[in-house]
This record gives structure tokens, C-alpha cells and sequence, in this order.
């Protein structure tokens, strides 16, 4: 039994996939230092930041994984950041159902798209985009402009801690060892069959469908989780925060191993590059790009990555 | 014999479903104009009807290269037209402040053809899907908008442009560039091409087409439309209010396209005119019920989740 885990273990631990990942956080970070000795004050602030992106990139891996897309966990931030806002501030929603409704919304948004996309077999791509573009709306016709304030002790809880323990350190470990949980119980063997042949898994007697549509609710939830920090970190409701995540969700997935084909990638190595983004977009911040040619700077940043990571495993 | 009889017969009910899907946009779009007469009166005056063929034009044209896209098949989309018009619509306006209009046109379309061969690049070569590179794209185009004005949304249209996007002329021109593209489509060697890489990009291969070739043309094509719908828009509108003003059109001409019966290999521009003239009149029902930009989001990514529920699906994997 005993061994029985060892071997798993070792099975798991893709060390290349991995050092990949780790390597390239480790290095933007210390270009950051290179160009501003300062940022190692910041680290712990940076990091926080990088805490949505991690879920937000857990969300995007777990839908690869089964050989599907979401295009929409950008706008799934947003709906699941105004709506518990929204609720505070005209309904008087406080205490734990306020933490609670961030998980209700990201859930719900899960069950849509995986009703989509798993039960009635729709392309994800095109669903997602739908999808994307209902949330969106929704999220602008609930708050129209950015909202606030948020409950105090909400936002205090991030600049004081839990118990005195930083959220970074918390936000971090839960990201971890939700994805050790998952990547350890049996099922996430189904995930990766599915999204390595649907049609071998359908033989071995998955239920591919219901499995794809367990990948879009743990989607799901993950995106709740990162809407409640992402809440907790701007401190107020905005109708438009998610719109560029959706593209570094995907590309921290895909430098963490994920194949647009499906049945790959590691969430480890996906945290660690979603840190990594986030040291990346600083970076430009303290080169001193101009804050006009900041998006175009980063989308150039975005789709070099890409292309770089398509290219080394492409050769296969 | 038998088996020649059954795929003629097979090839026939394609054809025919396919037929009815664009009939069926015409006949949504004949019953709106009704409609609209009943809660408008005035909706089906001649001088109307002018004005919603010229606002007809900038989806139409995004529609021509989304058209050849989807023809391609395989997961093959351009959703960066949207953003191609947003960004040609702030560099016109740019331009059109010291330079002449024709220089304007070449400038703008060269924008599209470049970004659009980006897109064909990235997705041939790259083997990054069609969709997440033309988002990026997209994202490049709004990146690069914001760059050249400096943050500051710039100039209004010239006389010249409000003049070349109205109704006779800007519908004019809209109906030779379908004319073309319908010609190339049918009659041409690269239209069939298009065609049979859609049906069986093997098959294609194997008799010679250059599939990477002629995708990263149709995108580049595709770019170059969306990028001139871009100068129409911006003579409909006047002033560029806002950076990504017309990036909701990437929905709409995939949802026109598709309600014009086009997937795969399979439906033609023809078609693809009903959707575009059904979308725009239901815009002009968004704007007579005042209905804002969010809920006319929603209501397109409603319209699009249950055209895909008809048209999108999967196959079974229980055979």
C-alpha cells in the first residue's frame, strides 16, 4: 500500500513540467529585483495579487485537463466579485454569507457552463464565449461603475491577516492543497483520461460527460474562491476587473503543463507561473512603461510566452 | 447504383437543411421589419429602410471574412474582427486629421491584413486555437489603439467618411464586396480550396492545397474586412467615444454567420446576408426599446448558447 503511494507519487511529479515552471517564476522575479531592489519590500504585496490569477489558472487547468476551454473565467471573476458587492450594499448581506455568496455565484457559474458544455455537448469554446459575454453583461447591469465600500472587517482581514497570518500564506496554501486533494483522489485519473482520448475513457466506462461536467463545478469553485480575494484585495465591486484575466489564466495553465489538447498539466507548476505573471506585469510597471503602451506591452509579453511554450513541446 | 442513389439523396438533405437554416434568417428578418412596422409606424419607409442598409454595412463586411473563417472548419474563428474595427475606427480618426481619406483606406487595411496574417500565423504554425489567438490578437489591437493616441481618444469623422458610410454609397460598396466574395467562393480555385479544407482537411492536403497557406490568406482577408468595417463605423458614429467600441461585432458576425448557415465546408455569403440584415434590425429594436450595451451583451451570448445548442453539439460518443 505503502509503496503503492510512492509510485503514484513519483507518477505525478512531473519534475520537467515542474522546474519549467518554477524556473521561469524564479527568474522574473529576480529581473524584478534586478531593475528595482525595492521590489523586495513588495513581495509579499505582489504575491497577494498573484493569489486570484492562482485560481483563477487552477480554474482554466482543471477544464484543460479534460480537454475543454473556458473563455470565460475573466467574466466569471467579475459576476462572482459584483454580486456579493451588490448584495452588501442594497440587501445588507454581512458576516459569512457575504464570504459564502462568492462561492454561491462561481458555483452557479460552474453549473451553467458545465450544463453547457458536459450535459448537452456543446463546443466549450463557443459556449464559453456565450457564456463569457452573459456575464459580462450581467456584471455592467448590476454595477454599472465600480462600487464600494466593502463590510470594514473584510478588508481589514487583508491588510492584517487571519489570526495574524498574512491572507497571501493562506490564499497560497489553500491553493496548494486544494489541487494535492484533487490530484490525489482517484478521480482526477478520470479527468486526465477523458482529456487524453474521451473515447478510450467511454470504453474503460467513464461517464465522459458527467466528468466534464464535475471539471466545469470544480471551475467553478475555484473561481468563487478567486473572486473572494480578489474582493478582499480591491476592496470594492468592479464591473470590469476580470477582462484581461482570462488570457493569463490560460497561458499560467499552459506554462504549467496543460495541453490545448487536454489529458496534461500539473498545478503546482500552474501556481507558480500565474506568480510569475503577476512578477511579469510589475516588471513592466517598474521599467517605466508608459501607462498607455502598458496593455499593448504586456499582450506582446503574453503572446511571446505563448509562442514560446507552443513552440518547445509543438516539435512532438 | 444503389449506393451512388443514397449519397446523392444524403447530399441532397444536407444541401436542403442547409438552405433552410438561411431561409429561415430571411424570414426572421422579413417578420422583424413587420413587427417593427406594427410598433414604429415609419419603421418601413424608404428612408429607413436606407438607413438600416447603411448600418448594415460594418457587420456585413465583418461577416464576409468570419464567413471564409468558419468555412475553414476545424475550430477555425476570428474573433478579433470586432477589435480590428475598434482600433481602425481611433487610427482613421487619427489619420483623417492631416491625411487624406485613400491614405487613411491603404493605412487601415494595412493594419488588418497585418494583424489578421498574425492571427493565420499563430494558429497555423503555432498550433495555438483559432479563438484564444484572435483573442490575443484582440487584445493587441486594443493594446495598440490605446499606444498610438496616447491614452487620449482622438479626432472625428471628415466629411469624406460620413459621405462613403452612408446609404447610397457605403451599401454600394458593401454589395461588390459580397458580389466578389461570393464569385470567389463558388467559381474560384482558392474559394474551393476553402471548401474542401473545411470538409476534409486531409483530403485537401492530399490533393494538393496548401492549407496553411490559404488559412493564413482567409485570416489576413478577414482582418483587412474588419479592419475597413472600422472607417464605415467610425463615419456612422462620428467620434470614437471609447477604446473597444466595436468588439461586441466579433459576437454578431459569428452569430450572423452561423444563422446564415454556414459551418464547415457547408453555406455560403448568401446566406450569411440574412443574418446580418436580421442582427442589424434587431439592433434597431435595441435602440428604439433603449435597451443599454450590458443587455444587449447578455441577450447576444443568449442568442448564440441556443443557436449552439442546435447547430454546435458534439457527436455522441455511444454510436
Amino acid at each position: 500500500m505503502k509503496s503503492g503511494k510512492l509510485q503514484l507519487i513519483k507518477e505525478y511529479l512531473n519534475l520537467r513540467m515542474l522546474l519549467t515552471s518554477i524556473s521561469f517564476m524564479i527568474g522574473v522575479i529576480l529581473l524584478n529585483v534586478v531593475v528595482n531592489l525595492k521590489t523586495l519590500m513588495y513581495i509579499s504585496s505582489i504575491t497577494l495579487l498573484a493569489v486570484p490569477l492562482a485560481f483563477l489558472a487552477l480554474a482554466e487547468l482543471i477544464v484543460f485537463i479534460t480537454g475543454e476551454v473556458d473563455m470565460s473565467v475573466g467574466a466569471g471573476l467579475t459576476l462572482a466579485n459584483v454580486i456579493p458587492v451588490y448584495a452588501y450594499l442594497y440587501h445588507g448581506i454581512e458576516d459569512y454569507r457575504f464570504i459564502l455568496l462568492h462561492i454561491v455565484v462561481g458555483l452557479s457559474i460552474g453549473l451553467v457552463n458545465g450544463t453547457l458544455v458536459g450535459l448537452l455537448r456543446i463546443n466549450s469554446f463557443l459556449a464559453t464565449l456565450a457564456t463569457s459575454s452573459i456575464w459580462a453583461g450581467l456584471s455592467l447591469t448590476i454595477l454599472n461603475k465600480p462600487e464600494g465600500p466593502i463590510p470594514t472587517w473584510y478588508y481589514r482581514l487583508f491588510m492584517d491577516g487571519l489570526l495574524g497570518i498574512p491572507m497571501v500564506i493562506i490564499g497560497m496554501l489553500v491553493a496548494i492543497s486544494m489541487w494535492m486533494v484533487f490530484r490525489f483522489s482517484k478521480i482526477s485519473l478520470h479527468f486526465y483520461a477523458v482529456g487524453s482520448s474521451s473515447y478510450a475513457a467511454f470504453i474503460a466506462g467513464i461517464n465522459v460527460n458527467v466528468i466534464k461536467f464535475t471539471a466545469f463545478i470544480l471551475n467553478g469553485l475555484f473561481i468563487g474562491l478567486a473572486a473572494i480575494f480578489m474582493t478582499g484585495i480591491i476592496a470594492s465591486g468592479d464591473p470590469t476587473i476580470g477582462l484581461p484575466y482570462t488570457l493569463s489564466a490560460i497561458l499560467a495553465a499552459i506554462i504549467g503543463g496543460a495541453r490545448f489538447t487536454g489529458g496534461a498539466g500539473d498545478g503546482i507548476a500552474t501556481i507558480s507561473a500565474a506568480v510569475g505573471l503577476t512578477f511579469m506585469r510589475n516588471l513592466i510597471f517598474s521599467l517605466g512603461v508608459p501607462f498607455y503602451q502598458q496593455d499593448l506591452v504586456y499582450s506582446i509579453v503574453v503572446l511571446a510566452l505563448l509562442a514560446i511554450a507552443m513552440y518547445l513541446r509543438g516539435v512532438k | 447504383m444503389a449506393s451512388k442513389f443514397s449519397m446523392n439523396k444524403l447530399f441532397e438533405t444536407i444541401k436542403f437543411r442547409i438552405y433552410t437554416r438561411a431561409l429561415t434568417s430571411y424570414i426572421i428578418f422579413a417578420v422583424l421589419l413587420v413587427i417593427g412596422q406594427i410598433i414604429s409606424p415609419g419603421y418601413l419607409s424608404p428612408s429607413h429602410l436606407q438607413s438600416i442598409l447603411a448600418l448594415a454595412v460594418p457587420l456585413g463586411l465583418m461577416t464576409i471574412g468570419e464567413t471564409m473563417v468558419l468555412l475553414l472548419g476545424g475550430n477555425e474563428i476570428d474573433i478579433s474582427v470586432g477589435d480590428q474595427a475598434s482600433c481602425a475606427m481611433v487610427l482613421s480618426a487619427l489619420l483623417l486629421q492631416s491625411h487624406p481619406l485613400w491614405l487613411t483606406i491603404l493605412i487601415v487595411l494595412a493594419q488588418g491584413l497585418g494583424f489578421g496574417a498574425l492571427n493565420g500565423i499563430g494558429v497555423r504554425y503555432l498550433r495555438i486555437p483559432a479563438l484564444i489567438m484572435t483573442f490575443i490578437t484582440g487584445r493587441l489591437l486594443y493594446g495598440t489603439s490605446i499606444a498610438i493616441t496616447k491614452g487620449m481618444v482622438p479626432g472625428i469623422a471628415t466629411r469624406e467618411v460620413i459621405e462613403l458610410s452612408s446609404f447610397p454609397i457605403a451599401t454600394i460598396i458593401w454589395l461588390i464586396l459580397s458580389a466578389i466574395a461570393i464569385l470567389i467562393l463558388i467559381k474560384t480555385v482558392f474559394g474551393r480550396c476553402i471548401y474542401a479544407i473545411g470538409d476534409n482537411p486531409v483530403a485537401a492536403h492530399n490533393s494538393g492545397a496548401s492549407i496553411n497557406l490559404i488559412s493564413i490568406i482567409v485570416y489576413a482577408v478577414s482582418g483587412a474586412l474588419g479592419a475597413l468595417s472600422g472607417l464605415f463605423l467610425l463615419g456612422l458614429i462620428l467620434i470614437p467615444s471609447r477604446y473597444g467600441f466595436a468588439s461586441s461585432y466579433s459576437l454578431q458576425a459569428v452569430v450572423a454567420a452561423i444563422l446564415g448557415g454556414v459551418s464547415a465546408g457547408r453555406g455560403n455569403y448568401i446566406g450569411a446576408i440574412g443574418g446580418v440584415l436580421l442582427l442589424t434590425v434587431l439592433n434597431s429594436f435595441f435602440t428604439i426599446f433603449n435597451i443599454p450595451e450590458a443587455q444587449r451583451m447578455m441577450l447576444y451570448g443568449v442568442t448564440l448558447a441556443i443557436i449552439l445548442l442546435f447547430y454546435g453539439r458534439r457527436e455522441k460518443l455511444r454510436k
